[in-house]
């Protein structure tokens, strides 16, 4: 008669769970740079978008800065108070805010998937 | 199913219902008058004021690309010769937070606190100006 004979231990969890953090840590990196950059070029879509004749540069300011877990984009210096374009008569500007309206839902499902992903190392399911 | 209330006049009558009663004749949107670089350069221009900026929000629709919701994002900025007002006047605007507009018969979500990055006080064209901001949907 045909027998099965299965032989197993808990090793191979212990070992998958103990890498979980160090993923986490790894591939959330990877997450918030490239998400970072993404957030970068959007803004400087909407940045040349409503440029007016005086700002047609101005998009070149926007740059991104990813470390770790940790990541920002924005103007690398803050707009002269007597620029063209600035201050009340100009209205507000809100590249930012409108980039980060897409950035934002983008990044929690981009984090989402990437957690996911750490529980099935293997890519089975 | 259309999204509602999307004509940010209705939007901004809302949202002056909504400010505290001393600022009434100070709320404008678009250009103030006076502005001698507007459109209506007749006139002074006012000691001091709020500018309101409304505009539509991006809010993920469904798969279907549908959305029943919209989304809006409001900033007020206080206008004013001295910067002690601009600030007085930034926290009487901050009063906003929380409440609910009624926008053609439809009410929104509490009006959520959205600062924007230039919201500080500082010098501008002529006069000192402070911000502050909210979001909310329909």
């Amino acid at each position: 008669m045909a027998r099965v004979s299965v032989e197993h231990n808990l090793g191979d969890l212990v070992s998958d769970l103990s890498r979980i953090p160090v993923d986490a840590v790894t591939q959330g990196a990877k997450v918030v740079k490239k998400d970072t950059r993404e957030g970068r070029n959007i803004a400087r879509r909407f940045a040349r978008s409503s440029a007016g004749p005086h700002g047609k540069s101005y998009y070149k300011r926007i740059t991104d800065e990813a470390s770790g877990l940790e990541g920002e984009y924005g103007p690398t210096a803050v707009k002269g108070e007597n620029y063209v374009g600035a201050g009340w008569r100009s209205g507000e500007n809100t590249d930012l805010p409108r980039s980060a309206d897409i950035i934002g839902p983008k990044l929690a499902k981009d984090v989402g998937e990437m957690v996911d992903s750490l529980f099935w190392p293997s890519g089975d399911r | 199913m259309t999204a509602p209330a999307l004509d940010e006049r209705d939007h901004f009558d809302a949202i002056k219902a909504a400010l505290p009663a001393a600022l009434d004749g100070h709320v404008y949107r678009g250009e103030v008058p006076g502005d001698t670089k507007g459109t209506d350069p007749a006139g002074e221009l006012p000691d001091w004021w709020v500018q309101v900026h409304i505009e539509r929000r991006y809010v993920e629709s469904s798969a279907s690309g549908r959305t029943s919701r919209s989304g809006w994002r409001v900033i007020l900025r206080a206008v004013d010769n001295l910067p002690g007002n601009v600030l007085n006047t930034v926290s009487q605007v901050a009063a906003i937070e929380g409440t609910r507009l009624t926008i053609d018969g439809t009410e929104s979500t509490p009006l959520v606190y959205d600062p924007p990055t230039d919201g500080d006080l500082k010098h501008d064209d002529g006069r000192f100006s402070a911000a502050t901001g909210c979001t909310y949907a329909l």
